[in-house]
């Protein structure tokens, strides 16, 4: 059977351990099986964490689907970021999309113990733990973010980044 | 000298010490968990011996930033000395992050299930 689950959600911190906890129980009742809902659990908490520390501005929007045929679960979440936490993001998606995830996973452990303040680990967490398979957009659609204020005035300075994880599962019995 | 590092409770993590070993439980999923974690780790360096049990079998949930914190602590470790993870396994991210940081220096870390 399939499966969609789409929520939104202020940028608030009590969101990531509230969103991550929904949805390894929701996915554990029959969707998924247990091993896999907590990988897609860890998935969107990463992803989640990303948009509270550098959302700019109003909410965000996650859906989860399931297509059975394909057998894996996709994860999108989509927010409306500052230009430069855009070419952040870009920055670090192009040092850890490619190469085998657990050396690259590794390299990264290594870079984070040299910088003091961030940890950039989660996309290369969500490559190797979770075995996601990560791709971006980016556009000007920022109206679909509830929340947005002025938000013609923003959109020079503002895009709408939509982050999608694609995640392998195991079929359960229905 | 033993370790003795009463409980520290902060949000929804339990932090301790006794004899070899330091205890994680909980979850660990703030913004910035270096704040708990960096002087706790610094507590355990200071007390302990050659080599230093950690035990994460309690940890249900530790976030990237957490994750950072204990690549400070393995490659900050007093030199020449031993960490041991204690671990379970069904715990996805103990099986998969706990592995790629014993990588990093693997004459010293071992994992125990």
């Amino acid at each position: 059977m399939a499966f969609n689950l789409n929520l939104t959600f202020g940028p608030k911190w009590e969101n990531v351990s509230n969103i991550r906890n929904f949805v390894a129980e929701i996915l554990s009742t029959g969707i998924v099986g247990l091993d896999d809902a907590k990988k897609v659990a860890t998935a969107s908490s990463e992803l989640v964490e990303n948009v509270v520390k550098y959302s700019a501005m109003g909410g965000a929007v996650i859906d989860i689907k399931k297509d059975p045929a394909a057998g894996k679960i996709s994860l999108t979440i989509k927010n409306v970021a500052d230009i430069k936490e855009i070419e952040t993001f870009e920055s670090i998606y192009k040092t850890v999309i490619d190469g085998d995830p657990k050396e690259v996973y590794k390299k990264m452990m290594l870079r984070s113990f040299n910088d003091p303040k961030n940890s950039q680990l989660g996309l290369a967490r969500i490559r190797y733990e979770c075995q996601g398979d990560i791709s971006y957009a980016i556009g000007n659609d920022i109206d679909i973010i509830s929340d947005v204020p002025d938000k013609d005035k923003n959109a020079n300075h503002h895009k709408l980044l939509s982050v999608t994880v694609e995640i392998p599962v195991k079929l359960v019995n229905e | 000298m033993p370790i003795h590092i009463p409980d520290q409770i902060v949000n929804k993590a339990t932090l301790s010490g006794k004899g070899d070993t330091i205890y994680l439980k909980g979850e660990i999923d703030d913004a910035d968990p270096g704040v708990l974690l960096a002087p706790f780790f610094d507590l355990a360096k200071n007390q302990m011996d050659d080599a230093i049990r950690v035990d994460f079998t309690g940890l249900e949930f530790l976030n990237s930033s957490g994750i950072k914190c204990i690549v400070s602590f393995v490659m900050d470790k007093k030199p020449g000395s031993k960490i041991i993870f204690v671990t379970d396994r069904s715990k996805t991210w103990q099986k998969t992050s706990l592995e790629v940081i014993q990588s990093l220096d693997e004459d010293n870390i071992s994992i125990e299930e």
